[in-house]
Formats: C-alpha cells, sequence, structure tokens
C-alpha cells in the first residue's frame, strides 16, 4: 500500500457459526423405573421399584451461535494489534429449573431459556531490539458481559439463575452493618425465627415491608470475571535473559466456603481474620458477633460473605544466564545455562489471606496454586 | 436448469433419505433403553405390581442408614420429640434443633415434609396398577395398602403444614405442579376417607402376620389417632374400640424388652412399623442412642422436664408431698419405665454406673459425642460390637397397642364419656410397666383423669415421636416449648456404688423461643416458595 509502507500487516476477519451440546443423561426423554428401591417385609429383603427421575419427551439441543468480528494488524515490524468483538448467544439451555415439589420428582431437564454474552478482546505486542537488548512486550485483556435473556421457571437458591441476571451469580441479602442498639434488635425489620442480637449482621428490607425474607434477596456479585487480562515480557541482554508472565482478573467475586470464612462453625478452628470481630467494646469490627453454633448470619448468604476476589498474579517469572561461549568450549559444551525459575511467586489482592482467588468457589478449603522456586541448569551438548 | 435423468436417479437416494428423517422420527430415531425399565414398559405383570408396591414403601438401601426417603423412618419416630419438653437434639445437622428452639425459617426449615414424591408414587400406582391382569383381591389388598401409605403422608402434612395441596393424581407436565394449598379441613376429611374405606379392605392382622405390610388394624388406629388431634372424640373411641377388639395384638409383657431386637418375633403389640434387616436394610439407631463409651453418638438426649414426669413408684407424682420423693435420691423409688427409657447418672448399664457428670467419664455431658443433659435414651438402644452401629435390623413402631388404649381413654375423656372401660385401658398400660392401678377416687373428675391420660401418654410413648402433636392439640407450647430448657444437675457419681452427690447446678442446655402465631406449624422452604407462587407461607416465618 502506498504511502503506508509502515503497515505490515491488516487483516480483518469475521465469522459467524453454530455448535450444539447434548451434554446431558441418556433417555432422559423417557419416564424410566428405577429398581433397586427395596424394603424388607418380615426381615427378608424385597426388591421393589420406582421412577425417580423425572423425563421430559421433548427435549432438543442446546445450541450456540457465535458471531466475530476482528482486526489483526502490525506496524513498523514492532507493534501487533489484534482486536475482537465477539456476541455468543447460547440458545436452548441444558437445565434443571426448579419445580415445584408438589410435582413429586426431581426437576427435569429442559431447555430452559438462552444467554448472552458479548465482549472485546484486545491485544497488544510490541517487540524491539536495542544495545543488545532484546524485547518483548505482550498484553491481553479481555471484557466480558454475560446476560440471560430469558428462563423458564427463575431457580434463587444463593445462586439465581434468572432473566437480566448473570449466570447462576451470587444471590442473597444485602448487609447494612451490624445491630448496634437495643433499638435496633427490636425495631429493625424482622428476621422470623432468628433471634438477632446486637453485634449480629443486619440486612436490608428492599421491599419495606418490615420483615427480611425470601423476597429482600438481590443480586450480590458473580464469580464470571467482568475483565481478565495477562502480560508477557521477555528480556535478553547478553548473557541475561528475563521472562515474566503476569495475569489477573476485575469485576469478580468468591463467596467463601462458611469453613473458610466463619470462626467456629460446626467445631471448626478460627482465623485470624476472626478476632477483628464485633464485641460491645469494639462496635467496628469488620466480623460481626462470633457464635459458636450455626447462626442465621452464617445460614444465609448476604453482601458481607461476597468478597471481592481480584487479583494479579505473577504467574511465571524465569531469569537466566547461559555461560560465555569460551568456557561452554572449554568444557565440550554447546551451551551452559543456569536459571531460577519461580511459579506464583506475587499475588496483589484483597481476598482474605491465605484464599487463592484463582481457586472455585466454595472449595477454597482445597489445596491453592503453590508457589514453586526452580534453579535449574541448562547443558547442550 | 435441466436435469439429466441419469442425475436425478442419483439424487433420488438422498431426497428420499431427508424425507424418511423428517417424517419417521419416532420410529427411527427414538431409542428405548434395553437396560432398563420405562414406564411404559413396565405395569405388565403381577410381579410388577408387586415390585412397584414394595418401591412404595422403600427407598435404595444404598442411600445410607438413615432411611429418610422411605413412607416412614426412625429418623423421624425416635427424633420428633426433641423437638418437645422430652429432649434435646445436639447436632445442627440432624436439622431437628432449630424445631425446637424457634430457630427455623424458610431459608432454614428444619426437617423438610414438604416432597410429594411419596404421593406421587402412590398416585402412579393406583393409576396403573389397573392395566396388570392379576388376581383381583390381591390387586384390591395392593391398593388399599397405596392408599394408606398416601394418607399416612398426608396425615404428616397436615400435621407439620396446615393446609397443603391436595393432590389425588399424578401430575405430568411440572407446570401444572403450581398449585395452591386445600384448606386443612379438605385434607383431614380426605384421610379420615381413605383410612375408613380400606381399613374395610386390608386384612386383620398383627405387624408379625403381616410382615410390615399395612393392615386393617393400622388404618383404623391412625384414623382414630386423627380422630382425636381433630377433636372428633366420639369417632376416635369408635375406631379405638375397634382395634382394641382386634384379636390379634397384645400388649407386650416386658416394657424394655418391647423395644429390644431379640423380642421381636414376639412382639404383637406393634400396629403399625417400619421394617429394618441388618446387612440388606440397615438402620443407625444404635449408633445415634447409645452413649459415647459404647461407640455411640448420644445423639437424642432426654431432658429434665421428662424426667421429672414419671410418678413414683406408689402411683403419685414427685410434686405430692406425700409421694416420697428424695430431692436428692431423685431415681430411686420411681415408676420404672423411667429406667427402663431414660439412661441417667448412677444407673447400673453395661457393666458401670452411668457417669455423664464427671469431666473425666468418657459420657461427660460436655463431650462432643455425650449427651448434652447428661441423660440418654435407652428405647432401641442395645450395646452392640462397633460393626453393627450403623447396622442395625431393629423395627421401629409407629402405632402400637398402648397408643390405641390411651387414644381411647383421652378421647374418652374429652367426650366425658369416663366409665370403667377407660380405667381398664389406662390400668392395662400401667400394669404392663409395673405400675399399680389408677388411684379412681383421686382421678374421679374429668379434670384430675385429663391430667393423667396426659401424663401417661407421656411417660409410657416418650420418644416415640407423639409428643409435638400432643402439646400441640393440647395446646401446651407457652408452658412447655418456650425459656430455658434444662439437662441432669451438676454432681459426681461414686463409682463402686452409683451413689450420686448433687451439687446445686443445673445444666442449662439452649434457650428456647415458642410463637404463638405459628400456631406449631413449619415453614414453608424457600425453593418451594420460589418455585410455586401460588403457596403461601405459613403465619409466623
Amino acid at each position: 500500500m502506498k504511502g503506508l509502507d509502515f503497515v505490515n500487516n491488516l487483516k480483518r476477519r469475521a465469522s459467524y457459526g453454530s455448535v450444539g451440546n447434548n451434554a446431558t443423561g441418556d433417555y432422559q426423554y423417557l419416564p424410566k423405573i428405577a429398581l433397586g428401591m427395596d424394603y424388607p417385609f418380615g426381615g427378608t429383603i424385597s426388591s421393589g421399584a420406582a421412577q425417580t427421575t423425572s423425563s421430559n419427551a421433548v427435549l432438543q439441543w442446546e445450541k450456540s451461535t457465535t458471531f466475530d468480528v476482528g482486526l489483526d494488524m502490525m506496524l513498523f515490524n514492532k507493534l501487533s494489534f489484534t482486536a475482537d468483538y465477539y456476541n455468543r448467544y447460547t440458545d436452548n439451555i441444558l437445565t434443571a429449573v426448579p419445580v415445584s415439589s408438589i410435582y413429586g420428582l426431581p426437576a427435569p431437564t429442559i431447555n430452559a431459556g438462552a444467554m448472552r454474552n458479548t465482549g472485546v478482546e484486545l491485544q497488544i505486542g510490541y517487540q524491539d531490539q536495542k544495545g543488545g537488548l532484546h524485547y518483548n512486550i505482550n498484553f491481553n485483556v479481555g471484557f466480558n458481559h454475560n446476560n440471560v435473556v430469558k428462563y423458564a421457571t427463575p431457580s434463587k437458591t444463593s445462586r439465581i439463575q434468572a432473566e437480566g441476571y448473570p449466570w447462576n451469580a451470587f444471590y442473597g441479602y444485602e448487609n447494612i452493618g451490624k445491630y448496634q442498639t437495643d433499638d435496633q434488635v427490636k425495631n429493625a425489620p424482622k428476621v422470623p425465627g432468628a433471634p438477632v442480637k446486637k453485634g449480629d449482621l443486619m440486612f436490608k428490607d428492599q421491599n419495606g415491608d418490615g420483615i427480611i425474607d425470601g423476597n429482600d434477596r438481590v443480586l450480590l456479585g458473580s464469580d464470571i470475571p467482568g475483565v481478565t487480562f495477562g502480560l508477557n515480557l521477555n528480556l535478553a541482554y547478553r548473557q541475561f535473559d528475563l521472562a515474566v508472565f503476569a495475569q489477573g482478573a476485575t469485576d469478580v467475586d468468591q463467596v467463601l466456603n462458611n469453613e473458610v470464612f466463619w470462626p467456629l462453625v460446626n467445631g471448626a478452628n478460627a482465623q485470624k481474620m476472626a478476632l477483628d470481630r464485633w464485641t460491645p467494646e469494639t462496635p467496628n469490627g469488620r466480623f460481626p458477633l462470633t457464635h459458636v453454633d450455626e447462626s442465621y448470619n452464617y445460614d444465609v448468604l448476604s453482601s458481607f460473605q461476597v468478597n471481592n476476589s481480584s487479583y494479579i498474579r505473577i504467574k511465571n517469572l524465569q531469569l537466566g544466564y547461559t555461560l560465555p561461549a569460551a568456557v561452554g568450549k572449554l568444557l565440550k559444551t554447546e551451551k551452559i545455562r543456569i536459571y531460577f525459575s519461580a511459579q506464583n511467586l506475587f499475588t496483589f489482592t484483597k481476598l482474605v489471606s491465605g484464599v487463592d482467588p484463582e481457586s472455585q468457589v466454595d472449595s477454597q478449603y482445597r489445596y491453592p496454586n503453590v508457589k514453586t522456586y526452580t534453579f535449574g541448569l541448562n547443558v547442550n551438548f | 436448469m435441466t436435469i439429466h435423468r441419469r442425475e436425478f436417479l442419483g439424487m433420488f437416494p438422498t431426497l428420499l433419505g431427508t424425507i424418511a428423517l423428517g417424517s419417521c422420527t419416532n420410529k427411527y430415531l427414538s431409542v428405548y433403553p434395553t437396560d432398563q425399565l420405562t414406564d411404559v414398559s413396565f405395569w405388565k405383570t403381577e410381579n410388577d405390581a408387586k415390585l412397584a408396591l414394595t418401591g412404595l414403601y422403600g427407598q435404595n438401601p444404598t442411600a445410607g442408614p438413615n432411611k429418610d426417603q422411605q413412607w416412614e423412618s426412625h429418623w423421624n419416630i425416635l427424633w420428633w420429640d426433641l423437638m418437645t419438653d422430652n429432649g434435646y437434639s445436639q447436632f445442627p445437622w440432624d436439622n431437628i434443633q432449630v424445631m425446637g428452639n424457634g430457630q427455623l425459617s424458610a431459608a432454614n426449615p428444619g426437617r423438610n415434609y414438604y416432597g410429594y414424591s411419596q404421593i406421587r408414587k402412590c398416585n402412579n400406582f393406583l393409576q396403573k396398577v389397573d392395566q396388570i391382569e392379576m388376581d383381583d383381591g390381591k390387586k384390591a389388598a395392593y391398593k388399599a395398602e397405596a392408599r394408606f401409605l398416601r394418607a399416612y403422608d398426608y396425615f404428616r402434612k397436615v400435621q407439620f403444614y396446615g393446609d397443603v395441596p391436595l393432590v389425588t393424581e399424578v401430575i405430568d407436565d411440572p407446570a401444572k405442579a403450581q398449585l395452591p394449598a386445600n384448606p386443612r379441613s379438605d385434607v383431614v376429611n380426605f384421610i379420615l376417607s381413605e383410612l375408613g374405606e380400606i381399613a374395610g379392605i386390608l386384612p386383620v392382622q398383627n405387624m408379625r402376620q403381616s410382615q410390615g405390610h399395612v393392615t386393617s388394624g393400622s388404618a383404623l388406629a391412625l384414623k382414630a389417632r386423627l380422630e382425636l388431634y381433630e377433636g372428633k372424640f366420639e369417632d376416635a373411641m369408635a375406631d379405638a374400640q375397634k382395634v382394641k377388639d382386634m384379636p390379634v395384638y397384645d400388649l407386650y409383657p416386658d416394657y424394655r424388652g418391647l423395644f429390644l431386637i431379640d423380642n421381636e418375633a414376639a412382639n404383637t403389640e406393634s400396629i403399625l412399623e417400619v421394617q429394618y434387616a441388618q446387612d440388606t436394610y440397615s438402620n443407625n439407631i444404635w449408633q445415634h442412642v447409645l452413649p459415647a463409651k459404647e461407640g455411640g453418638w448420644s445423639s437424642i438426649s432426654a431432658v429434665q422436664s421428662i424426667v421429672d414426669a414419671y410418678e413414683m413408684s406408689n402411683g403419685k407424682t414427685i410434686t405430692d408431698p406425700t409421694s416420697g420423693y428424695q430431692v436428692n435420691k431423685p431415681f430411686d423409688n420411681r415408676d420404672p419405665r423411667l429406667q427402663n427409657t431414660i439412661l441417667y447418672p448412677g444407673l447400673w448399664f453395661n457393666g458401670r454406673y452411668f457417669d455423664s457428670l464427671d469431666a473425666s467419664s468418657p459420657d461427660y455431658h460436655q463431650l462432643a459425642a455425650a449427651p448434652r443433659s447428661g441423660y440418654n435414651v435407652l428405647k432401641y438402644s442395645k450395646v452392640v460390637p462397633a460393626s453393627l452401629l450403623q447396622n442395625g435390623g431393629e423395627n421401629v413402631m409407629v402405632i402400637r397397642l398402648a397408643e390405641v388404649l390411651l387414644t381411647f381413654a383421652e378421647a374418652a375423656v374429652e367426650a366425658n364419656k369416663i366409665t370403667g372401660e377407660v380405667y381398664d385401658a389406662i390400668d392395662k398400660v400401667r400394669k404392663r410397666a409395673g405400675m399399680p392401678p389408677v388411684d379412681r377416687a383421686a382421678y374421679a373428675t374429668q379434670a384430675k383423669l385429663r391430667e393423667l391420660v396426659r401424663r401417661e401418654r407421656r411417660v409410657e410413648l416418650a420418644f416415640e415421636g407423639l409428643r409435638y402433636w400432643d402439646l400441640k392439640r393440647w395446646d401446651l407450647g407457652p408452658q412447655t416449648l418456650d425459656g430455658p430448657l434444662y439437662g441432669s444437675r451438676e454432681g459426681s457419681v461414686n463409682p463402686q456404688t452409683g451413689a450420686v452427690t448433687w451439687s446445686q447446678d443445673r445444666i442449662k442446655i439452649e434457650d428456647r423461643v415458642f410463637y404463638p402465631e405459628r400456631k406449631y406449624l413449619l415453614p414453608i422452604p424457600q425453593q418451594e416458595l420460589d418455585a410455586n407462587p401460588n403457596v403461601k407461607q405459613n403465619a409466623g416465618y
């Protein structure tokens, strides 16, 4: 292209496609009779049978249709740039929506609804060399927006699947501080069945009917990140080389498992953070009044338990030194390189100390990603 | 465009294939499983009817020893009293504790009896079994059993939730399951009319003869129970009378032995019971009831209130100054049922004097597997090797003759038809337990006899799951289900003699709150409220 010689590469892309998903059990369109529903009449086991699962005669495939437009660019042989916009519409989602227990069988798998993921993915890279320094740097970022477009019967446990909400988002009560005075304990909207005390969490009566119940629950956050990003850096200078890979996410939340978050639940231990709690002397402590038994605060999900799990993590760092060629020759080798490498070296997060922001929700008590240091020696003959 | 003949013929098979796929989808693409039964291929033979009937009673035995998915379970019968002034459930995950202390809510509803899986199974059975050609008498009996099990489930629902949807046919479309509740009176009338009809179809047999199948006596005894609960006293008397008159039932001579697996074959007192079998269909009763030293978990504790309810062996209450009750020897000369029901400090048990009071004892009440109140419960317990703790085969009685006798007595007292027969019924129960007959002079009035019948019912049937419904119909919640819950006094047990030296301190277990506006009903679970916009939460939740 005349006058645009600095443009080494420029490509526009567009794609459109559909894929199906039948990831659900077999024969779900038939009412199956399960054997093994036994009973021991007179002490002798008799075989029994009953329908224990439900069926759906009109079950179909789940279908995802993706539209994507993108742009790839390389300028001055140094600066690369990629941008993508995508719009993925997933229809006939295969899932079991809640049914009234009056139905008498577990919820059947149905084609429940549709959701849309839209987003932008950007990548910028730069590579150059200057006075013996070779380097390239690569940064990528993705923005995603997830929204359920339609859903047959909303499912509202501590996770919500309903129209207008992010898929499987956290759903519960909005925490508005703690009961600090006897007057509040007496006169704030009532929580049926829960004898609240001073220091317990106070929830917002969203509909203003004077009672805190299931109708006062709201969207509290999502564990699907809104923004993810990564950074790749490679440097080489004379005998030294350095590689760094960092990644992170933001606009993302986690609900910590009860035993991890609440002190002393079900005979579990307490974390040090639990010391920062409400007592008459420390009314502004972070945690509410400590209960040794389960309490209402611990039983229901509220915004108090929804923790911002944004993070940046140095996933991988490697620093190497290659011995001068003369030394290599002396030892009759082609190349000798010694290096130090570290995995998960640093993590910057506001999440509770000791909990891995990359862990799955409700499994934070499992092993986190471990920090690893490696010293190594590469010898090429 | 022109198509040459040869090309057209070449396309033909493809076109044909497309048409076939489009029009005969069911025939060619619907595959029926060859290794599983479906509701379509089932319901053909008498054996299918038998399989389905068994499926109404039972559950998959591999789903654990709680057996809480079958028609009824020890997990209910032995636990229900723990939400009353008889007992305490120390483990929150047993889901009974909140039902006792009032902390239950839609989000944390305790035990859930709102499910309709049993109702659906029964309805499906009743709709499909007619397709099967088999002996008519047998089929009628099978159907009567299914109707009983459905009525029993509705009985629990009415007791726990009041108004509930009355569903008597299979609901095919989940969307049509969003039903509003029927008034409880409709459901009660349905249960009573069903039980009345099937009592005439089912055989007159005791549980040994029927091997655990429900019988005519089961139907009449449940009917009498519900009539008593509903204040239909004359009906309750009449139905209890019919059961009393059935020649197949007798009180088992030994109260403690009645609850031991060893005597099951001779138990003709049982009118309705849940069946278990070691190895193939076991329960975990021994694990839950036995004290810590015997490897148990002490999941079920008795509390002070029931201990105080037992009379002295002379028939006087401990509050009577002439009873001979000694505050510091509280277990001396008591109704023998006390030591046959409750394991208290200083009682000889399994080669030792039971000690829940000393901090060094394995049964010390503050230890995890020890009774929080200081009192274990002995009903159904038996010292067994560890391998059997969760592999018990003892059946659990849901209704037994003693209850029917006391139902008859209470109904007669409430109907104010106090005859010699009423005293006889109570005396029969007391005599078996080793108690003197009722002092007819002291308990001559309706009010006095009411007091006695209620006490008798409480101690005779303790930890058999009836106390909550008793308190409900007597409306004694404010007096019995509110305030602090106490266990034994602290003290020390002499390991040589079993003598207890008591301190003044009493074990306080928890504070309970009774909410009268709840009318003794449970909350409809939140998931049901979310799934069914037509259902209304019970008052007070």
